[in-house]
C-alpha cells in the first residue's frame, strides 16, 4: 500500500518534471531574449532566465494552462526583475557616494566581451536603444519590451503584469517617451537621421 | 495649439500608435495632430521609437548550450533540494524525539523533598493540618529545631 503510494507520487513527480522540461525547451530562447532586453547584460540575463525557470518549476502546480506558458513565465520574470532592481538600488545607495559622475546607470550596460555566445550589439541601432531602455523604470521597460519587441496586445500585457489596461497604456507611453527623450538627448543626430534610415529600409 | 487639448491628447499618443484606443479617442488624436505641430512632432518621435524596437535584430544565443546549462542548473538545485529535505527530516525527527523525552520526563512523579518527609513524621506531634501546607519551609525548620 505504502509502496504503491510512493510509486504513484514519484511517477507524478516525473511526469511533472517531463512536462515542465518540454515547456522549458520551447520557451527558453524567448525568455532569454526578454531577459536580455530587461537587463542589457548577458550574464544577468542568463541568471534572470534561470531564476525565472526555477521559480516557475517550484510553482508549476499553480500554472493555469488556459494562459500561454510564456505569459506566465514573463509574469514571474517581471516580479523577479523588479525585486532585483530594488535590491540593487538599495546596494547602490552606498556605492553612489563614491561615484563623482553619478553615471551608475551607464555602467550596468552590456559588456560585449562577457561571453562567447552572447548577443552581438549592432553599432548603429542596438546599443543606443539598449542604453535607452536601461534608463527607464523597470515597470515601463517591461511594458515596452512586451509591446514593442514581443508584439503583445495591451490586454495580454495587463494579464502578465497583473494590472489594468489603463495602467499598461500609461506605462507603455511613459516608457516609450523616456526612450525617445533619452535618444534625442544622447544621440540627437542619429535618432532623427540614422535611425530613420534604419526604419525605412 | 490648444494647451488643454494637448494635455489630453499627449498621454493617448502611444495607444493611438498601437491602435489600442476607442474609435472616438483615435479620431480625437488624429484631428488634433492635423492642427498642432508640436504634438505632431512628439507623435512622430514616439512612432520612430516604436519602429526602432521592431527593427532590432533577434538576440543571438547558442540555444542548445543554453538549454544544457539550464538543465545542469536544475540538476544542481535538485541535489541541494534533496539534501535540504534530508536535513529537515533529520531535524524534525530529532525535535520529535526531544519532545517525546520532555513529555515523558515531566509526567514522572518527582521524588518527595526532605521537608515533606520531616513534615509527615511531625504532623501528629504539631497538629499540622491542610492549612499549614502553605508554609512548608517554616514547618520543616520548626520540626528540625525541635528535634
Amino acid at each position: 500500500m505504502i509502496g504503491q503510494m510512493i510509486r504513484a507520487l514519484s511517477s507524478s513527480k516525473e511526469e511533472r518534471a517531463a512536462s515542465f522540461d518540454q515547456y522549458m525547451a520551447s520557451t527558453h530562447r524567448q525568455a532569454y531574449a526578454v531577459a536580455y532586453r530587461l537587463t542589457g547584460n548577458v550574464v544577468e540575463a542568463e541568471d534572470l532566465m534561470q531564476e525565472t525557470f526555477l521559480r516557475a518549476y517550484r510553482f508549476f502546480h499553480r500554472y493555469d494552462p488556459s494562459m500561454p506558458f510564456s505569459g506566465w513565465l514573463f509574469r514571474i520574470m517581471t516580479n523577479l526583475h523588479i525585486d532585483q532592481v530594488r535590491k540593487k538600488k538599495r546596494f547602490r545607495m552606498v556605492s553612489l557616494e563614491s561615484d563623482p559622475n553619478g553615471d551608475y546607470e551607464a555602467r550596468q550596460v552590456a559588456d560585449p566581451n562577457a561571453r562567447a555566445d552572447q548577443a552581438v550589439l549592432s553599432e548603429s541601432l542596438e546599443e543606443p536603444l539598449q542604453l535607452a531602455l536601461q534608463s527607464t523604470n523597470a515597470d515601463f521597460r517591461m511594458a515596452v519590451i512586451l509591446a514593442d519587441i514581443e508584439g503583445l496586445s495591451y490586454e495580454e500585457i495587463a494579464e502578465i503584469m497583473e494590472t489594468s489596461v489603463g495602467t499598461v497604456r500609461s506605462r507603455i507611453h511613459r516608457g516609450r517617451k523616456q526612450v525617445k527623450d533619452y535618444l534625442e538627448r544622447n544621440f540627437p543626430g542619429r535618432f532623427s537621421n540614422e535611425f530613420e534610415g534604419a526604419i525605412t529600409q | 495649439m490648444n494647451p488643454n487639448l494637448c494635455g489630453r491628447v499627449l498621454p493617448m499618443m502611444s495607444a493611438a500608435i498601437d491602435r489600442e484606443l476607442s474609435q472616438s479617442d483615435h479620431l480625437l488624436v488624429q484631428r488634433h495632430l492635423a492642427t498642432c505641430e508640436s504634438c505632431r512632432a512628439e507623435y512622430e518621435g514616439l512612432k520612430r521609437a516604436k519602429a526602432m524596437f521592431a527593427g532590432l535584430p533577434d538576440v543571438q544565443v547558442d540555444e542548445a548550450a543554453q538549454l544544457a546549462r539550464l538543465r545542469r542548473r536544475f540538476a544542481r538545485e535538485g541535489r541541494s533540494f534533496r539534501r535540504r529535505a534530508v536535513m529537515v527530516s533529520v531535524l524534525a525527527s530529532a525535535c520529535a524525539i526531544l519532545a517525546a523525552l520532555a513529555v515523558t520526563g515531566f509526567s514522572q512523579p518527582e521524588p518527595a523533598p526532605d521537608w515533606a518527609k520531616i513534615e509527615s513524621t511531625s504532623d501528629s506531634a504539631y497538629g499540622a493540618g491542610p492549612d499549614d501546607m502553605g508554609a512548608p519551609t517554616r514547618v520543616a525548620s520548626v520540626a528540625l529545631t525541635n528535634r
